[in-house]
């Protein structure tokens, strides 16, 4: 059994980015029309009463990682990550893997919403779920730096099964580190987290390790939501 | 063309829903899809009319904006709830067959991949553009793409997915699909495909751009 912590952060301690998901729509904050400024506002205030944030992460032991040309070996499960992720995982002591997830109760309110053909409001709540998803991930991400910190490691980025060349369906791998039903997230056949708008991933800890860069400037795919680097 | 039918065709691409919407500001107070086009069917006006002359026409000004870069996806959206609406008015005309559609478009996100926004765009454009959609949802197996193209004879299918690692499933859906029903046209759609990717794999064609698509469609009916 690995050390597990779970978590359930406040929703007044996250702040989508909402300058993000003006960019997405196709406009700048100073040039989205009104109305879609209005519509967006209401909605990301009806998704803070519908988001339920829940989190956690799971360390392997020490000395248990080992990092290969295109795969990562944690606690003896092998992931054929591709070199975009195993690169900069050199060198790291051990893995932990997270999961975060705005909770079932925004699944079904997207869902409601589509089939109320309203197709705008749904791809509001879309956008909102994918920031919030990603700032719960920010936040458990901050609670694994602390947890590194006092073990005197330091964290990696984070890297997540269907992303930067990493098979998506290596997510079943990745699940054998969570209890059952971790944080209420479940994967389907076809390795898709339910809820859908739920993170999961890998951050290596190490002496040596520092978060970089994304690499998404070597990357093909120029329209990848993740772009750290967006405009390339 | 008919008052009521111009009025229409604005209130589609200007996404004018009903009378109590208050979206678009500048047309609030007037009558939207919802009202115009129940007010053509009574004054006699033929379901085909109101599709061709004010719902496609709509949704291709609209379409024809995006692909100009001058509307946004928020654009369609607001078009397509207004279609939605007027839909609902000449659903019966299309459940007894007085109004003929282009044809069955399926379409679906591949296996593996939930992403679905691009899938819903490309869904609405088509079924303004008068095509009867089958939309399979998100994570469709080759399965059950193989299945409903046998059920849809004649029908052609569109494939979407966000993931690089997901868009490899297109290959065997295709192989799948193409090796039971071989003249069955293929078309591939998605942030991280190519007309390149489209080549290898041999589906029919990548298309950036829904309304690029449904015009091309339109072109091989």
């Amino acid at each position: 059994m690995y050390p597990t912590f779970q978590f359930e952060p406040s929703i007044n301690e996250l702040s989508p980015n909402l300058e993000t998901i003006v960019q997405t729509m196709g406009y700048t904050m100073t040039k989205i029309p009104d109305m879609y400024r209005e519509m967006l506002m209401h909605t990301h205030i009806e998704a803070r009463s519908i988001v339920t944030p829940k989190c956690g992460f799971v360390v392997q032991p020490e000395g248990s990682a080992q990092v290969e040309s295109g795969k990562v070996i944690l606690d003896g499960i092998t992931f054929e990550t591709k070199s975009i992720v195993s690169a900069p995982l050199k060198g790291i002591r051990q893995g932990v893997a997270f999961v975060a997830t705005v909770g079932p109760e925004f699944d079904a309110w997207s869902k409601r919403t589509f089939e109320s053909g309203d197709p705008l409001k749904g791809y509001m709540i879309d956008l909102l779920g994918s920031e919030f998803a990603e700032c719960i991930a920010d936040w458990i991400e901050a609670k694994i730096f602390d947890y590194a910190i006092t073990e005197g490691f330091s964290i990696s980025n984070r890297y997540s099964p269907g992303y930067c060349g990493w098979d998506v369906k290596e997510q079943h791998q990745l699940f054998k580190f969570f209890p059952e039903n971790f944080c209420g997230i479940s994967l389907t056949e076809s390795a898709l987290m339910r809820p859908h708008k739920s993170v999961s991933g890998i951050i290596g800890l190490g002496s040596d390790i520092q978060r970089e860069e994304y690499p998404c400037d070597v990357c093909e795919v120029k329209h990848c939501y993740k772009n750290r680097h967006p405009g390339q | 063309m008919s008052e009521i039918l111009k009025q229409l065709s604005v209130c589609i691409e200007r996404g004018k829903v009903n009378q109590a919407s208050p979206y678009p500001p500048d047309m609030q107070g007037g009558k939207g899809a919802d009202e115009l086009t129940q007010l053509a069917l009574e004054t006699g006006i033929s379901p085909s009319d109101v599709l061709n002359q004010a719902l496609m026409l709509g949704m291709k000004n609209i379409g024809d904006k995006f692909e100009a870069g001058e509307a946004f996806i928020p654009d369609m959206l607001i078009a397509a709830k207004a279609m939605n609406t007027a839909m609902v008015h000449l659903q019966p005309h299309f459940d007894s067959g007085e109004v003929k559609l282009k044809g069955t478009f399926i379409i679906g996100t591949v296996s593996g991949d939930l992403h679905d926004i691009g899938k819903n765009i490309v869904s609405m454009i088509l079924t303004g553009s008068g095509w009867n959609v089958i939309d399979l949802g998100v994570d469709v197996s080759s399965e059950k793409f193989v299945k409903t193209v046998g059920e849809n004879p004649g029908s052609i299918v569109g494939m979407s997915a966000l993931l690089t690692t997901t868009m490899m499933q297109m290959s065997s859906i295709n192989q799948a699909i193409k090796g039971k029903y071989p003249d069955t046209k293929v078309f591939v759609g998605g942030a991280p495909l190519s007309q390149k990717y489209s080549d290898e794999i041999g589906t029919d064609g990548y298309f950036p751009d829904p309304n690029k698509f449904s015009k091309y469609l339109d072109a091989i009916d």
